[in-house]
Order: C-alpha cells, then sequence, then structure tokens
C-alpha cells in the first residue's frame, strides 16, 4: 500500500532527470532503465530492473 | 566425466557467451540468474557431461530414493525439473491427461558443476570452465521462417471455463483456481537463440536453459518455489500481476493499483495461508513466519505481489518429503489445493507438463527450484507456451484472459511471434 504522501515524492522520482534513461526498444518492446533509485520507492515496493 | 583438454578460453566470458559453446549437447543445463537481487539468483550454474540421469516414469520409488541420497551428498549434484502432473499423486491424485511430450520428473546427474558468482563477477573453477568449453561444437543455426500458432481453446472457450471455475467458487468448492492454457508455436527458430532473446526480454532470477535431447526446456521465471538450506525453507509466491506499463507515470499508477487491488491481494493471502499450511506438515512447531507479504516487484514488463515465508524443517524429514508437502506449488494450484488441482485437471484441456511444475538444483544439503512459469519446452519444431491466472471469485473473464496474454507476451515474442 503507497502511504498518503508518499505519491507524490513517488512521482517526483521518476520525473525524467539526468539519470534517467528514455528507454530502449528490444524486439519492439520499450523496456524502462533503471529510473527510479529504490531509496525513493515505498518500503514495500522493489524495482528489479 | 570424460577426459578434456585444456586449451586457451577466456574466463572472463559471462555465463550467457561461455553456455553458448556448449549448449549443444544432451545433458548441458545452464540454471541462469539473469537477474540478481540479494540472496535471488546470486549463483548461475552451468554443467555438461552427466554421469547419470533419472526419469520418475522408468522407476518411481528409485527415483525418489535417488534424490534422497543425492540431497546429501557432497560430491554429485541432481539439475533437473519435476512436472506439474508427477506432483499431483502427493494429492493423491492421477491426471487424467496424457503428455506425449517429456517424461513427467527428468533429472542430470554431475559430479562437477560450474557455479558463477554475479556479484564478483567470477567462476569458482576457472579452470572447469576452460575445460567445458572445449566438450561440444557449435550447432549452426537454421533459418528462421514465420511461426505459426496453434491455441489449444479459443478465447470463447477460456472465458466459458472461467466461468465455470467462479461457480465452483460460488457453490464453495473451492475459493481460487489457477486455470491455464497452451499454445503451440510450430517455427525453425533455433532455442537458444530463442532463449537468448527471452532472458533479455524477461530478466529473472531463476531462468534455466536445459538439453535433454529430443527436447529443451526453456524457462524464465521470477518465482521461488522453494530454497532450502539445511533445516531452513523459504518458499516466496507470487500472486498478482499488472503490465508495467509503457511510460514511468503509467507504471507508478500500475504499481498502485496492484498494491491497493483488494482482489490480487486476497489472491496472495489465500496462496499465503496454503504455503503455511503446507510447510506445517515439515516444520518445526512454532517455527514458521512470514518474512514479507503484499510487496510489489517490478520486472521488465510486469509487476508482481509476492510474499516470504520461511520455517524450519524438522530433522526426520527428506528431500522427498519437502516435495510431497509442497507440491504442486499453491500459486499454480489454487485453494484448497486438492480440490482445485480436480477441478482444474477437468477444465484444463492438455498436460501442463514442465510447466507449473519446478526447476533446479540438490545436493550437498541444499536445493533451490523455481516455478517453472514464463517457461517453454521444445521439441522438434514446436515450441509449447503455457500461460494462466490464478480466479477468484470476483475474476472478470476478460480480463482474466488479458492477463493471460500478457504474461505470455514475452515468450511469444522470444520465438519471433509478431505481436
Amino acid at each position: 500500500m503507497i502511504a498518503d504522501g508518499m505519491t507524490t515524492s513517488l512521482k517526483a522520482s521518476i520525473e525524467p532527470s539526468t539519470t534517467h534513461s528514455q528507454g530502449k526498444s528490444i524486439a519492439g518492446h520499450k523496456l524502462l532503465d533503471t529510473a527510479v533509485s529504490v531509496s525513493s520507492l515505498p518500503s514495500n515496493c522493489e524495482k528489479l530492473i | 566425466m570424460r577426459n578434456l583438454s585444456k586449451k586457451h578460453c577466456d574466463v572472463s566470458l559471462p555465463p550467457a557467451d561461455l553456455f553458448r559453446t556448449l549448449e549443444g549437447a544432451r545433458g548441458a543445463v545452464w540454471l541462469d540468474s539473469s537477474l540478481t537481487r540479494g540472496s535471488w539468483g546470486q549463483t548461475s550454474l552451468i554443467a555438461v557431461d552427466p554421469i547419470r540421469e533419472l526419469t520418475l516414469d522408468e522407476d518411481p520409488v528409485g527415483f525418489y530414493d535417488e534424490l534422497n541420497r543425492i540431497a546429501g551428498d557432497p560430491e554429485l549434484t541432481a539439475i533437473g525439473f519435476i512436472g506439474y502432473e508427477a506432483a499431483m499423486p502427493f494429492l493423491g491424485l492421477e491426471s487424467t491427461k496424457t503428455s506425449p511430450g517429456p517424461p513427467s520428473a527428468h533429472f542430470f546427474v554431475y559430479d562437477r558443476v560450474l557455479r558463477y558468482n554475479h556479484e564478483t563477477g567470477t567462476y569458482d573453477e576457472p579452470e572447469l570452465a576452460v575445460e567445458l568449453t572445449k566438450t561440444v561444437d557449435r550447432v549452426d543455426e537454421p533459418i528462421e521462417q514465420p511461426p505459426n500458432i496453434l491455441p489449444a481453446i479459443s478465447r470463447a472457450e477460456y472465458l466459458r471455463r472461467i466461468e465455470r471455475i467462479k461457480w465452483h467458487i460460488h457453490e464453495g468448492n473451492i475459493y481460487q483456481a489457477n486455470f491455464t492454457c497452451r499454445f503451440d508455436v510450430d517455427t525453425e527458430a533455433d532455442p537458444f537463440e530463442v532463449y537468448q532473446r527471452l532472458r533479455r526480454l524477461n530478466p529473472c532470477p531463476y531462468g534455466a536453459y536445459m538439453n535433454f535431447g529430443d527436447y529443451r526446456v526453456l524457462s524464465s521465471s521470477p518465482e521461488r518455489m522453494f530454497l532450502l538450506e539445511k533445516d531452513r525453507i523459504t518458499s516466496t509466491p507470487i500472486k498478482g500481476t499488472i503490465e508495467r506499463g509503457r511510460d514511468e507515470a503509467e507504471e507508478l499508477s500500475n504499481m498502485e493499483k496492484l498494491m491497493n487491488s483488494e482482489k490480487d491481494r486476497a489472491e496472495l493471502l489465500m496462496i499465503v495461508d496454503l504455503v503455511r499450511n503446507d510447510l506445517g506438515k515439515i516444520a518445526r512447531t512454532g517455527s514458521i513466519t512470514v518474512d514479507s507479504l503484499f510487496r510489489a516487484y517490478v520486472f521488465s514488463s510486469l509487476t508482481h505481489l509476492m510474499a516470504d515465508i520461511s520455517a524450519r524443517v524438522r530433522d526426520d524429514v527428506s528431500f522427498t518429503d519437502v516435495l510431497r508437502a509442497l507440491l504442486p506449488g499453491g500459486s499454480i494450484t489454487g485453494a484448497p489445493k486438492r480440490r482445485a488441482v480436480e477441478i482444474i485437471d477437468e477444465l484444463e484441456t492438455c498436460a501442463r507438463s514442465v510447466y507449473t511444475g519446478c526447476i533446479g538444483y540438490l545436493g550437498s544439503g541444499r536445493a533451490d527450484f523455481n516455478i517453472a512459469i514464463r517457461t517453454l519446452v521444445h521439441s522438434g519444431r514446436t515450441y509449447y507456451i503455457h500461460a494462466g491466472g490464478g480466479i477468484v471469485a470476483d475474476s472478470v473473464p476478460e480480463k482474466e484472459f488479458d492477463e493471460m496474454q500478457l504474461k505470455a507476451l514475452n515468450l511469444f515474442r522470444a520465438v519471433g511471434v509478431d505481436l
């Protein structure tokens, strides 16, 4: 569950930035590069890619 | 193991490049961690030249006796799979399906296994890596032709059978059932090239490529059935799936939807309870704990809800006892497990075979097995692709069909189906 107030910071953390790749296409499927640092996610969510 | 000559080999090669030179040999296996997180997928295993093999169908009693013996043997490692139908007798059931494909359970036994540590980027025995790369010749890749797809069931029939499962739920027969279907894809695509595409599209901690000669198993599973280390056992069921999203905003939105979804949380909770019950058959009293619950993990194209459940295994429990207690896995059957498996057998049109069984290794007091989802079997010119999902009381059949297709998407792409 994403706690109140967490959403804003989570959204802010995935805005395009210098650390964000624009993603790349593999076999026609757009994959996302790591755009969100683990520390900025809710404690019960984790990006593995 | 046959005598091998040492020649120059770059042992800095990652496992994918090393295994490329080996995969054509019968008995070549690669338990592949294309995604590493902590203890998940920390090590990849490569082995060739098995000293023998075990199949369940030829000698059921001897098969399990041998697995029990190898489980504690410090010199041997068994690598292979136990198919879904092979586990049904653990529930007192027999499958009504006949499977012309792989044996119901199949292992190779090795006296040497090469391990690659993903943290350090090194092999445990560099000299073995050198030897292995000289054992087989690379098979030329055939020319790929456009694939033909044959679904085992129509969309309309799929929806009708989901309604039947919902009827069983409303009648009180079950709480949840995992319903799956199969697609047969006819193509000349080279299986190792397919696997390379699959692991790029769908990186995962519990992948596998296994060459059994007349068939090969290609798995990109994100789900751990169990890890057994001495007396400690951990299971990490997945229930609840949503598309990752086309961009960051949609990814966030989907993540929130999944984490707040009453249906998905209920699905996972039911399976966590089921796994706790299963572990209770082999665990020391009071040792079962739910270490995490409702954690969302974002993979390359899907986000999943997962849980970690662990226990201490009693001293009198054998490896086979562990299999009997846990298989088939709750996340791919439903609850209550036995009745769900009966209903699945009644409604699904094909044997699941390797799919939703488990793939892994055992030896030296340790065993690590995935649940064989996101898994293909290749035999002749055909790739067998299965996909499905958990059906609960408030499931919408059309959405369940879409989720099933979503799970199969990267498998289709890997075999060259243009979607």
